[in-house]
């Protein structure tokens, strides 16, 4: 709703006559204007969970993964200062290293997220550990996941379990 | 343990930089058309004896014969791994379904490097919840070493937590022909389709 005005003036430019006429320019400001509706919002975006997703694991073993992007797009750094998912036992922000060949699993005590930007949650990468599940992680499951963070109380997101990582965009 | 990992390491730089050399090479070189180009493998010229072994599937031990007529790739892991394991395992089984209309015996061994904590029993599930056609296997460290220490393969228990520990461990893939021989090697991160590609491309050439 914030960005009626600037979809007004885009559909405005869209449907003008100049429209009409061939000229690369009209859509390249359009698109121009849009990113300025994205980065100057009226009221200040806060932090957002986005792209959440848990990989299917075997019922009888339940230990597994959440990924997910969590954004910043406030003037400053985002700290996640702890992880949950009411389906699992327990929960811990990890974080895989691959070098010299091996695979090494490692606790990440802290994680910031920069003023304006964007931390995904990856496979190979930082993800959320997934321990002792205390729901089926199958196929069309969705998996509540909460991170709290430093200054905007705790975000959630709804993550839904898949075998496999969804297509990259 | 120290000076052997450094070893190992040493050996596992110089093997990637010859890698990265031959590569080079190759693509400089432009191959002509009917000369594969591997996306991701690693393929050994003169495919290695692989060293005997005997581990332990559901049905009893599994030895160099499981490998005779298929093209099987190897994946060291342990199922107490929430991240890289299932991640190899799914795409794995991307790579399989896409490889098998063209190679059907091909199969993936999951080789439990955590036999504290998984039966292979335990192995064996949970490499088939990924595809059903998977086998998953593991042993004594004894028994796991017979195999993984004359391939440069490397798996280290690490504390972590209260009692708890996570298991490091190689994540390149081994790629064994119908002749019990290790025939190339695929190096992380690991993409379906170019794995697909190659062990279609090598089974069609064998």
């Amino acid at each position: 709703m914030r960005h009626t005005t600037k979809q007004r003036s885009l559909q405005t430019l869209l449907h003008s006559p100049l429209h009409t006429k061939p000229m690369k320019i009209v859509p390249l400001f359009a698109a121009f204007l849009l990113s300025l509706g994205a980065c100057t919002p009226d009221a200040p975006a806060g932090p957002s969970l986005t792209d959440a997703w848990v990989r299917a694991a075997p019922s009888e073993r339940a230990m597994t993964a959440a990924y997910l992007a969590v954004n910043n797009p406030t003037d400053k750094p985002l700290t996640i200062t702890g992880v949950r998912a009411p389906g699992s036992a327990d929960a811990m922000l990890h974080t895989t290293i691959e070098s010299d060949g091996v695979s090494r699993m490692r606790p990440l005590p802290a994680l910031v997220v920069p003023a304006g930007e964007t931390t995904r949650f990856e496979p190979g990468g930082i993800h959320i550990m997934l321990v002792r599940a205390t729901v089926e992680f199958e196929e069309g499951a969705a998996i509540q996941i909460e991170i709290d963070t430093d200054a905007h109380g705790t975000l959630q997101v709804l993550a839904p379990v898949r075998v496999q990582a969804p297509a990259v965009e | 343990m120290g000076n052997r990992l450094s070893l190992l390491t040493v050996i596992a730089i110089a093997a990637v930089a010859m890698l990265a050399g031959a590569l080079a090479q190759r693509t400089l070189e432009r191959p002509a058309a009917s000369e594969s180009n591997f996306d991701a493998a690693t393929v050994i010229p003169e495919p290695l004896s692989l060293p005997t072994f005997e581990l332990s599937g559901v049905d009893g031990p599994i030895t160099n014969t499981y490998f005779a007529g298929r093209w099987t790739v190897v994946f060291f892991g342990f199922s107490n791994c929430p991240d890289i394991c299932p991640t190899t395992l799914a795409t794995l089984a991307s790579m399989a379904a896409e490889v098998r209309s063209s190679v059907p015996e091909v199969s993936v061994m999951f080789v439990s490097v955590d036999p504290e904590r998984d039966t292979p029993d335990d192995a064996d599930r949970y490499a088939r919840f990924f595809d059903a056609s998977f086998i998953g296997v593991t042993g004594s460290d004894a028994a796991l070493r017979a195999l993984t220490e004359p391939l440069g393969v490397l798996y280290i228990r690490v504390p972590q937590g209260d009692d708890g520990y996570t298991v490091d461990h190689t994540s390149s893939l081994l790629l064994i022909n119908p002749d019990g021989q290790l025939s190339a090697v695929f190096s992380a991160p690991h993409d379906e389709a170019a794995i697909a590609a190659d062990i279609t491309a090598l089974a069609t050439a064998y």
